[in-house]
């Protein structure tokens, strides 16, 4: 229960032969894979080819994960080129127009693929903070998430910890997600880390300073509609796409 | 507590609830995943266990698709798989592979999917293979010659 490395834990286990920790990693990386490729409007046997691959070839890449930290990122990288080459290979099938090109769009998105990258990104980043947090953890947000809610009470019965136990479990959750790499970069895109202001602000973010923002509680910087500070010279994350450069 | 405090919990409150919400919207765009998917992923355990020499791509003629404005991608793909003392070329078609061992030579070759062989064929003698294909699920070639064994990397269609 007091596993804070479970990802790392997942890939020793399943490297020495471990099938049930492989069906962990399954587990918590399966919504990662699913949500690049749903970016990519794969869905059918499409969807369920590119998600074959990935998995088949995380197999042979498994030796090679030297910090597990990057498995999100890596998870990401190989389900995106996947997903480019069947895109890729049905054009080569297909008459290609361009005017019912749609590999990146996302209906809320029309004319705006853009944000629709941005919003992809973000919520790429989070699935990965997701699945990289210590399973008592990662269990209660899966329950506080479910759609129609469930009481704290149910919650509590579910996982058989205290209701007492859960606001605070919460709070570090999400704490442990915001300071998630992944996530900070991404985040910073908007030159704060609060999502609110993020969330409308899509269209917007190109004139913004990345200024990363680690130490936030309390932080009057928050006052939402504001821009930005820009502080001078101390950006430790260029702007943007970190990811991209852990491939 | 102080009206200070109350304000900081307030505000990481409305924090927190945000975070957890756009979460909750990644998981609902991600859709939920089939079973199908999580038996496969589950499944591709099984390829754990090869002990076989790992050829890996050395040339994919659909890298230059990627980059190129279309209309240079009429011919087939051709890949080229290497291994330290075997390599298969390979073009694919639409139901068939064609292929060629390097060096040339009589072998034998046979496709895997991710739940096991789907055909073999042998070689001529200058190493060549013509084997069906069907559906568009990764699959990869064992090749094996009386000098050497070779087994691709996971080829997607």
């Amino acid at each position: 229960m007091f596993d804070d490395a479970p990802v790392a834990t997942a890939v020793l286990a399943a490297r020495a032969g471990d099938q049930a920790a492989w069906d962990r990693l399954v587990d918590r990386f399966v919504p990662l894979v699913a949500s690049v490729v749903r970016r990519h409007r794969l869905y059918g046997q499409d969807a369920e080819d590119v998600s074959q691959t990935v998995w088949l070839r995380l197999v042979e890449h498994l030796d090679a994960i030297r910090e597990p930290q990057a498995l999100p990122g890596w998870i990401v990288t190989t389900t995106r080129n996947e997903c480019l080459r069947v895109i890729a290979a049905r054009r080569r099938s297909t008459p290609f127009d361009p005017s019912t090109r749609e590999d990146l769009a996302d209906p809320a998105d029309a004319g705006d693929p853009d944000a629709a990258m941005v919003r992809g990104e973000r919520h790429e980043a989070l699935l990965s903070a997701l699945g990289d947090l210590p399973d008592h953890q990662r269990s209660l947000l899966l329950l506080l998430m479910t759609d129609p809610p469930m009481s704290y009470a149910e919650i509590g019965r579910t996982l058989g910890i205290p209701v007492g136990s859960i606001g605070p479990t919460r709070a570090r959750a999400l704490q442990r997600v915001r300071t998630c790499p992944d996530v900070v970069a991404l985040m910073d895109h908007d030159g704060d880390l609060d999502l609110d202001r993020a969330r409308g602000a899509d269209g917007d973010r190109r004139g913004n300073a990345a200024v990363p923002e680690p130490a936030r509680a309390g932080d009057a910087g928050r006052r939402a509609p504001e821009p930005p500070r820009a502080r001078g010279g101390s950006d430790p994350v260029p702007a943007g796409r970190s990811r991209s450069s852990r491939a | 507590m102080s009206e200070a405090e109350g304000t900081r919990s307030e505000e990481r409150r409305r924090v927190d609830d945000a975070l957890l919400a756009e979460m909750a919207a990644a998981l609902r765009s991600a859709g939920p995943p089939s079973e199908t998917m999580i038996a496969g992923a589950r499944a591709a355990f099984a390829w754990r266990t090869v002990d076989e020499e790992l050829a890996a791509l050395s040339y994919d003629s659909r890298q230059d698709d990627l980059v190129a404005v279309r209309g240079a991608d009429d011919e087939a793909p051709t890949l080229v798989y290497e291994a330290s003392a075997l390599a298969v070329e390979l073009q694919l078609l639409d139901t068939v592979l064609l292929g060629q061992l390097v060096p040339a030579g009589p072998g034998e070759v046979v496709v895997l999917a991710a739940e096991g062989e789907v055909a073999r064929a042998d070689t001529d003698a200058l190493g060549c293979f013509r084997l069906p294909v069907t559906g568009t699920a990764p699959l990869r070639l064992r090749c094996t010659t009386p000098q050497a064994t070779l087994l691709t990397d996971w080829i997607t269609r």
